[in-house]
């Protein structure tokens, strides 16, 4: 792993990841490594909550882009939280909303995620 | 093209440029399969790119089609007969095969004879075996002629008996045809020609010689067909290619003059960029470019080669080059002999030594160098050296000189339309904007600011002492008055927005098309023609301003000073130039209704370190806040600006560059200018959007480009001197509307 994100959050049946306020390729890496980290201990139910995240640049969506594929080949569920409406906009122009689902916030990811079987 | 269908070595695609046509000809020449077959002589100079172009040809007639079977041969220097029989059947009949069964390993790879025809076995093709039994036959007997026929024949009695058309390109046939240090290569190439001449074959031959040799072609037979140096177009794209590889930092003006130099000859051109990216050199100044021409051409690998295949043996030999070289009508024999002291017999053996060097070219008793500039140029050098016996940092200063004075000389021909175009132009934009008023006064801003980087930091944004440009109705190329290198424009306006005999001005501007300096001469010369304008014009307010791009003795400014005239350098043009184009572009509402506020100008520079776009971020928030976009506008911006910023970082070609954000607000809008240090943002990249999950991996950098699109209410590039400036802009919705209607 090259780094840590600033936090995380370990639940019984899901783990939640906060981004940084910039989302660019080092912190999109950490974020990157992060989930690794989780997938390989078998934790398999991740959040990713963007309410710290003010700007996301391309290759910071690359990166999420690739997190989706990775979870999605190892069976695992992925959901995002708290997006800002700009942000929210731009995952939507690059129509990433299709392919993951995306709550107003954490406690509502949480709540579905471990209401998923 | 893929490595795996690389046949015979290639340069690489990305520095190949300019020879699409001559592929296309030839192609179409090949496949085109004509009743009777015919030949083409290709002709052009040492290291012109004729073998790269022939490979490039008989790879794609080896991939594209199957009809015609491509042969290339290239002659070799020297070769006895046996060796180039035995050789050429090889070749052709390995060629032969693999073109049949798509096989390029038959070729690139070392197969022996023996399992040549085991092979030929295997495929039913024992007539084809049959050459290589009788080139046995021949060499166990000693018959030379029989194998040489042996093997030229083969390709014409197998196209005959096999119905097969063959496309045979021949590389170097003129110089083997016309060597006489080794006496078979002329009964090698007599022996081709009378079978070349029996049109069972289509042929391309190549050579160096401007005019075919002069025995046994028939030239009803053969088109000729000149392949001269790389258009200046392509030369320049060719050498931004390999500077963009190779990190060199180029001008293109200096790029435009060293191709002309350079006679647009792909390996001098690859030679000097090589030699630039050795010497970590750049090529940004005249100068740059003749250093690094001389030591290549002295010491470097241009010399190397030209000297491995100039071989000069004797004084008298450099004295007739160069009495060649320095007559453009050609010189007799006679005039040869009183520079050399030779006879006769001897002046006519060294003439056509060189000839046979293709130096020089003897028709009709007139005796005219043939060789390109650069050949030309290490004549010099080595008549300098050999003949004046000088020292080699005389003779290089001298040919130095020389090639400094030819390359000032073509870059004057090219400013002197580029500069006066710009300035037409920009008069024509001359519209009432506030313009800083030392841009018009050199003295003060040399004073000031010094460079356009000093500008930017101490003094664009405190500028408070400003004048109102006219609004320019017409303006037009006083040719009558035009002196040497010295050109007027006069552009007809009015002051202040009113159209009255008060308000009406002429501009008179005066500018020195040559990269020199503006002396007192030119002032006093432009003070007189400014007399004779106004003299023949009614209106009384007469503004005069001198351009001078390479700027102005001290004299002159003082004396231009007394006389009122404004005094613009390259630099000051150039700001000059941004800011009416920015004003433009802000200040005139899409729709002609003006804005009151008046503009504000902010400039970020930022370093190229990791999150340095987050300050400009930072800036344009609080930027766009205070104009009154709402925080969702405002995210919009920023996100638009954080990916224009890491665009321009990524295209930098300047390591440690800087890219410079411009924002001006200006009332209903916000405009953010981008540029940097290096070469283009890439505006072309399009992909749809619906689907991101399609793309893979994290360059998928157009992204970026679309992003901004979407975010910003109009993106984009200008194209401005050294790369790409990208505007963006985004205007003020109020109530969910737009302030203006803008056009779609």
């Amino acid at each position: 792993m090259s780094g840590k994100v600033k936090n995380f959050k370990e639940l019984e049946g899901c783990v939640v990841i906060y981004t940084d306020n910039y989302l660019n390729d080092i912190e999109g890496v950490k974020l990157e490594d992060e989930c690794d980290v989780f997938l390989n201990r078998g934790k398999k139910k991740i959040v990713i909550d963007f309410a710290n995240t003010e700007l996301v640049n391309s290759i910071g969506i690359s990166i999420l882009v690739g997190i989706m594929e990775k979870v999605k080949k190892r069976n695992g569920i992925l959901f995002f939280s708290s997006l800002k409406k700009v942000n929210h906009d731009i995952f939507n122009m690059l129509g990433l909303t299709k392919h993951i689902s995306i709550f107003q916030t954490e406690e509502e990811a949480i709540g579905k995620m471990l209401a998923h079987e | 093209m893929d490595n795996n269908k690389i046949i015979f070595n290639v340069c690489q695609d990305s520095e190949f440029f300019g020879r699409e046509v001559e592929i296309d000809k030839i192609y179409n020449h090949a496949t085109s399969m004509p009743k009777q077959a015919y030949g083409i002589y290709l002709a052009g100079k040492r290291w012109i790119g004729k073998t790269e172009l022939l490979r490039r040809i008989y790879h794609r007639l080896f991939w594209d089609q199957d009809k015609i079977v491509p042969i290339y041969y290239r002659f070799k220097y020297g070769c006895n007969i046996e060796d180039f029989s035995a050789d050429y059947i090889m070749d052709f009949i390995k060629q032969y095969v693999a073109f049949l069964t798509k096989r390029p390993e038959i070729v690139t790879e070392n197969i022996s004879i023996n399992k040549l025809e085991h092979l030929l076995e295997d495929m039913e093709l024992s007539n084809i075996s049959k050459f290589l039994t009788l080139h046995r036959e021949g060499i166990k007997y000693g018959d030379k002629i029989a194998i040489l026929r042996n093997a030229i024949s083969a390709p014409h009695q197998i196209a005959v008996d096999h119905n097969t058309p063959i496309f045979l390109m021949l590389d170097d046939f003129n110089p083997a045809a016309r060597t006489n240090l080794y006496k078979e290569s002329l009964i090698i190439s007599k022996e081709y020609i009378k079978t070349l001449m029996s049109g069972s074959v289509s042929y391309l031959i190549t050579g160096c010689a401007g005019r075919l040799f002069e025995d046994g072609i028939s030239p009803s037979s053969i088109k000729v067909m000149e392949l001269t140096g790389l258009s200046e177009e392509s030369s320049i794209r060719m050498m931004e290619a390999v500077s963009e590889r190779y990190n060199i930092n180029c001008d293109s003006e200096i790029l435009a003059v060293a191709a002309r130099q350079l006679d647009g000859n792909p390996v001098y051109i690859k030679s000097i960029m090589t030699a630039a990216k050795k010497e970590e050199k750049s090529l940004t100044t005249l100068k740059d470019f003749v250093d690094i021409y001389m030591t290549e051409l002295t010491e470097g690998s241009i010399g190397f080669s030209l000297g491995s295949v100039i071989s000069i043996k004797s004084l008298n030999a450099l004295r007739i080059l160069r009495a060649c070289i320095n007559s453009k009508s050609g010189v007799s024999e006679e005039d040869i002999m009183e520079k050399t002291t030779l006879d006769n017999d001897e002046t006519s053996k060294l003439i056509s030594n060189l000839c046979e060097l293709y130096l020089l070219d003897a028709d009709c008793g007139s005796i005219k160098w043939i060789g390109d500039s650069i050949a030309a140029d290490y004549i010099h050098y080595l008549y300098e050296k050999e003949v004046k016996r000088n020292s080699l940092a005389e003779a290089k200063t001298k040919i130095a000189q020389e090639k400094l004075k030819e390359g000032f000389h073509i870059r004057s021909i090219k400013i002197k339309g580029k500069i006066k175009e710009e300035l037409l132009c920009l008069l024509k934009k001359f519209n009432g904007q506030w313009i800083p008023k030392i841009l018009f006064r050199n003295q003060d801003f040399l004073a000031k600011h010094n460079n356009y980087e000093a500008y930017r930091k101490e003094g664009a944004i405190k500028e408070n002492d400003k004048i109102s440009l006219p609004q320019i109705v017409g303006c037009f190329n006083m040719v009558g008055l035009a002196e040497k290198g010295f050109s007027i424009i006069v552009g007809h306006g009015f002051n202040n927005s009113r159209y009255d005999d008060e308000n009406e001005i002429v501009w008179i501007v005066g500018m020195k098309e040559t990269p020199a300096v503006v002396s007192i001469i030119d002032v006093e010369r432009f003070v007189r023609q400014c007399n004779i304008i106004t003299s023949n014009t009614k209106t009384t307010a007469v503004k005069r301003w001198i351009i001078a791009r390479e700027g102005f003795t001290g004299e002159a400014l003082k004396r231009l000073s007394v006389e009122a005239i404004y005094t613009t350098d390259a630099v000051q043009l150039n700001i000059l130039k941004n800011i009416i184009e920015d004003s433009n572009a802000a200040v005139n509402p899409p729709n002609d209704m003006k804005s009151l506020t008046p503009l504000k100008e902010y400039e970020i520079i930022l370093p190229m370190s990791t999150r340095a776009e987050l300050v400009a971020a930072k800036a344009v928030e609080e930027i766009g806040i205070n104009m009154g976009f709402d925080n969702n506008a405002v995210a919009q911006i920023k996100t638009a600006l954080v990916e224009a910023c890491i665009n321009a970082f990524e295209h930098s070609k300047v390591k440690n560059g800087k890219v410079y954000c411009r924002v001006i607000a200006g009332g209903d809008r916000l405009v953010i200018n981008i540029t940097n240090q290096g070469k283009d943002f890439d505006p072309t990249f399009k992909h749809e959007t619906s689907d991101v999950l399609k793309l893979v991996g994290p360059s998928n950098r157009g992204w970026g480009i679309e992003l901004m699109k979407q975010l910003m209410d109009e993106v984009r590039f200008e194209k401005v001197h050294g790369g790409v400036k990208l505007v963006m802009t985004k205007y003020i919705k109020r109530n969910g509307e737009n302030v203006y209607e803008r056009k779609s």
